[in-house]
């Protein structure tokens, strides 16, 4: 079946070539391809049962065809074939499509894509959170991040969807008020499944921008809702979530400016059997106060304000899917438990990344993340935070820091309010054939009370690497990761309407866990390069395990 | 400037925003992780229960953390008991008051010595506390009831007993689901499915005239003997009949079977009466609470030896049959509550 539609895909695809090329003669390939060769060694003590060895990889050729078939239409698509490590004469061959979109622009003006889209607007609204267990990553690390990146249609803090999206502006011929720019989208977020009587889904929104001399006002909107009749309706969702964003500059203080985001958002759950609806609204406010000096230094304070019903599924999210286990050594001692996943698997390893988002709260990991674990948008927060976003020291050095001082604005389980701090701090050196990375994040959360009350948890995070250049081709790249969670916490378990239910004690006693890596790494060009790397991965918490690995990663980008 | 006041107004505007504030969110901790402590002790609000005037009757105790509790109340004298079950860290008016009633037969008596027992469960720890109460007089009939026999005084007038050699029919004295008489039922006859019948006259009905079948409920309090030391297919069938004939025996008859096989203590069957088949040739082919002018009660048993109609189970074979009866009775518009 996947043979056919490829190939009715590419025949189409084919004549769609040859017209353009009769028109405007404007084609162009590009694509990437990959070779990523892994292999890892499981050590654990008294361990006879499990094996102790896996080798495994793949190779890929991801072909974009880039057709222009008119000067203001351009056709992309992505054509995938993969082979796994040793899947001789094509036994372990799979192949389909990776990416297919239309763009143009009408009359010049009207900006459209049809197909996959790259989706974003801001933290409260549209927004890809980022890694958690990534501070700033060491190249060797960077080299691994980047196949995830691409896997998972990670770019940037964007969501891929499927769907249209559409995009204008037009100038006011006024002095204060300068122009608008409009951005709309419509997608498609999930498919109806008659089975479970669950719905189509549609995600849609946009942004509408006003330029003015004072700065840039935009209205967001992003309403993620079920789509009636697609099957025997039982239950039927609705959630809208608007707001108004603002960055103005202040003439009288040059070196100021104001960011503001503020908006509500609210939740409807349709009962269609019971003729019951539940709603659930909150709102939301970001307040920031933003200083630049001569591009050297950048300090922004902001006051935070997220109430605990906000609900913003696409932007309460996390990339990593923390109960989801690798198929690479999923058990562990004669017992066969299930083995707790480590860095190393979040980094090289098939666990699970989330490739859009729903309409539920994820599962998250307090280890590595519990001031904010669903980004900015994280319900039931209160409090500021201070950025140095940029520091320039002698042109070799960049520092950067973060620190949050937030709490619940209600409490969970209890009228106790639990406390966070969280502290980021990066710093870039570059100097020469030398260059360092190196970057920290640490978590505290408190809360007092009855001792079942009680919350004492810190965790750490330290990324670290150097990278030494050889040669202009050759480098030995190093990198280390450390992560270290101690403490106790009350783990959210909720209910389907997102509102804490009951709470898992998760008990980290000194819990660490530590990934080195050296390799090298051969830039053959610009857009080619053969990463080899040899790594050792530790894991001292109620499971204690070691891996060691050897990777070999070719990627070229054409 | 005044740009800037209006972004201080709108930001002071979502500033001064007022949330619905719950206590908390989700479930207690306390609940789910505090200790179990008593706070108040168990008691009733009496030391007397009169279930016969308005005065409410109910426990009272008081304990740390909202949980799952059970009461379970017995009578000293007849065995009858009454469970009160909630979620909640208190008891009060509101969740243990008592009418009077029991979970099923027998019921409780005028009189009554009983000991009352609150069970308290978390996760990880179980509290039983007792408290003993008095029932100086028992509840008021039932609204809508109507008794048909109640054997206290023995056979109802006019009753027409049938007892085959080898089966019992007596009037017993003894532990009684209501009062203290109840009406045995059973023996040993290996030649026929029928032991003993009892016809009772019902007088009286057209108070449920009105009656839909559906709300008049058919009541009788059932015991089946000891569990493995009757047959494993004692039976009851139950006979309405209705004067809607013109004659007392050709008026139509409407019946139910029951198999009071493992109930070792007094059970309540309760049925509505829209329930029972014809069993008759139709006349009208309504049933009609008013008409009722008999109840037949028939003890039956699958023979060990000989049948005249049906098979024969020769596992029967010594096995005493069992089927006492005890208060017969028609309420309306819910079942019996004893």
């Amino acid at each position: 079946m996947n043979m056919r539609l490829v190939t009715i895909c590419f025949l189409v695809f084919a004549a769609t070539t040859i017209m353009a090329q009769e028109r405007v003669k404007k084609i162009e390939f590009y694509g990437a391809a990959k070779t990523n060769i892994l292999h890892q060694d499981f050590n654990v003590a008294g361990d006879t049962l499990n094996l102790s060895k896996a080798n495994y990889g793949h190779s890929l050729i991801d072909l974009g065809i880039l057709v222009r078939p008119s000067a203001n239409t351009e056709i992309s698509t992505e054509f995938r074939l993969r082979n796994e490590l040793g899947g001789f004469w094509g036994g372990a061959v799979t192949y389909g499509i990776r990416k297919l979109t239309l763009k143009g622009v009408v009359n010049d003006a009207i900006r459209y894509k049809i197909g996959d889209i790259d989706l974003e607007m801001t933290p409260y609204t549209l927004f890809n959170n980022n890694y958690q267990d990534v501070v700033n990553e060491a190249t060797v690390f960077k080299m691994a991040r980047e196949v995830i990146d691409y896997e998972n249609y990670f770019s940037g803090n964007a969501w891929r969807q499927q769907g249209i999206q559409s995009s204008y502006g037009f100038y006011l011929n006024n002095e204060t008020f300068k122009s608008i720019d409009v951005n709309l989208f419509s997608t498609r977020n999930r498919t109806a499944d008659p089975s479970s009587a669950s719905p189509e889904r549609l995600f849609s929104g946009g942004q509408i921008g006003l330029n003015t001399s004072y700065g840039l006002f935009t209205f967001n909107s992003a309403n993620l809702f079920d789509l009636k009749n697609t099957v025997n309706d039982m239950n039927l969702y609705y959630n809208l979530v608007n707001t108004i964003s603002a960055n103005i500059s202040l003439p009288e203080f040059s070196k100021f400016s104001l960011n503001y985001e503020s908006g509500i958002s609210k939740s409807n759950y349709e009962n269609l059997i019971e003729e019951e609806t539940e709603t659930i609204q909150d709102y939301f406010w970001n307040f920031g106060l933003i200083y630049s000096s001569n591009n050297k230094i950048r300090l922004s304070v902001n006051c935070i304000n997220t109430g605990p019903q906000f609900r913003s599924p696409a932007a309460q999210n996390i990339r990593l899917g923390y109960s989801s286990i690798s198929n690479v050594f999923p058990t562990i001692g004669n017992n066969l438990a299930i083995r707790n996943m480590g860095l190393i698997d979040y980094l090289y390893n098939d666990v699970f990344y989330y490739k859009t988002f729903d309409n539920q709260l994820d599962l998250y990991n307090p280890a590595f993340s519990n001031a904010l674990p669903y980004g900015l948008a994280t319900p039931n927060r209160k409090g500021f935070s201070v950025s140095l976003d940029e520091l320039a020291v002698k042109k070799v050095l960049n520092l950067s820091s973060e620190i949050h001082m937030m709490s619940e604005i209600i409490g969970t389980g209890t009228t106790l309010l639990k406390s966070f701090m969280k502290f980021v701090a990066k710093a870039n050196y570059d100097y020469k054939k030398w260059s360092a990375n190196l970057g920290l994040a640490y978590e505290s959360t408190s809360r007092d009370g009855q001792v079942y009350e009680k919350i004492e948890l810190s965790s750490i995070l330290f990324d670290f690497g150097v990278d030494f250049d050889l040669t202009d081709q050759l480098s030995v790249i190093f990198g280390t990761k450390y992560h270290m969670a101690n403490g106790n916490e009350l783990l959210m378990v909720y209910d389907s309407y997102n509102n804490p239910l009951y709470f898992d004690p998760i008990n980290y006693n000194d819990h660490k866990q530590m990934l080195n890596s050296i390799g090298i790494m051969v830039n053959f060009s610009e857009l080619s390069k053969l990463t080899a790397s040899l790594s050792s991965f530790s894991q001292k918490a109620e499971q204690e395990y070691a891996f060691n690995q050897i990777q070999i990663l070719y990627r070229l980008n054409f | 400037m005044k740009n800037y006041y209006l972004i201080v107004i709108i930001a002071i505007s979502f500033l001064s925003c007022q949330r619905e504030k719950p206590e908390f969110l989700g479930g207690s901790l306390n609940d789910q992780f505090g200790k179990l402590v008593v706070l108040e002790p168990f008691k009733s609000n009496t030391a007397s229960f009169n279930f016969s005037i308005v005065t409410p009757c109910f426990f009272e105790a008081q304990w740390s953390k909202n949980l799952n509790w059970s009461i379970s109340v017995r009578s000293s004298q007849t065995g009858a008991t009454k469970t009160f079950t909630g979620y909640s860290n208190k008891l009060d008016i509101d969740n243990s008051s008592w009418d009077g009633s029991a979970d099923d037969f027998p019921s409780f008596i005028k009189d009554d010595i009983c000991q009352a027992t609150l069970t308290l469960s978390d996760s990880d720890t179980i509290i039983e506390l007792t408290t003993m109460v008095n029932i100086s007089e028992i509840k008021n009939p039932q609204n809508g009831l109507k008794v048909v026999a109640d054997f206290e005084d023995g056979l109802p007038v006019n009753s027409l007993p049938f007892i085959q050699p080898g089966a019992e029919l007596t009037v017993t004295e003894n532990l009684a689901a209501v009062g203290s008489h109840y009406l045995h039922l059973g023996g040993y006859v290996p030649y026929d499915y029928l032991l003993t019948s009892i016809k009772i006259p019902v007088q009286g009905m057209d108070i449920f005239s009105t009656t839909s079948p559906l709300l008049l409920y058919f009541n009788m309090a059932t015991i089946g003997g000891v569990i493995g030391e009757v047959p494993a297919n004692q039976f009851i069938k139950i006979i309405i009949r209705e004067d809607d004939g013109s004659t007392i025996a050709n008026g139509e008859k409407y019946s139910m079977l029951i198999d009071p096989i493992n109930w070792d203590m007094w059970r309540l069957f309760t049925l509505p009466y829209s329930e029972f088949v014809l069993e008759s040739a139709p006349i009208n082919n309504l049933r009609e609470p008013g008409k009722i002018n008999q109840i037949e009660i028939m003890c039956l048993s699958c023979p060990a030896e000989s049948a005249p109609d049906g098979p024969t189970c020769p596992e029967n074979t010594n096995l005493i049959v069992k089927t006492d009866i005890d208060f017969i009775a028609f309420t309306e518009n819910e079942s019996y509550k004893p």
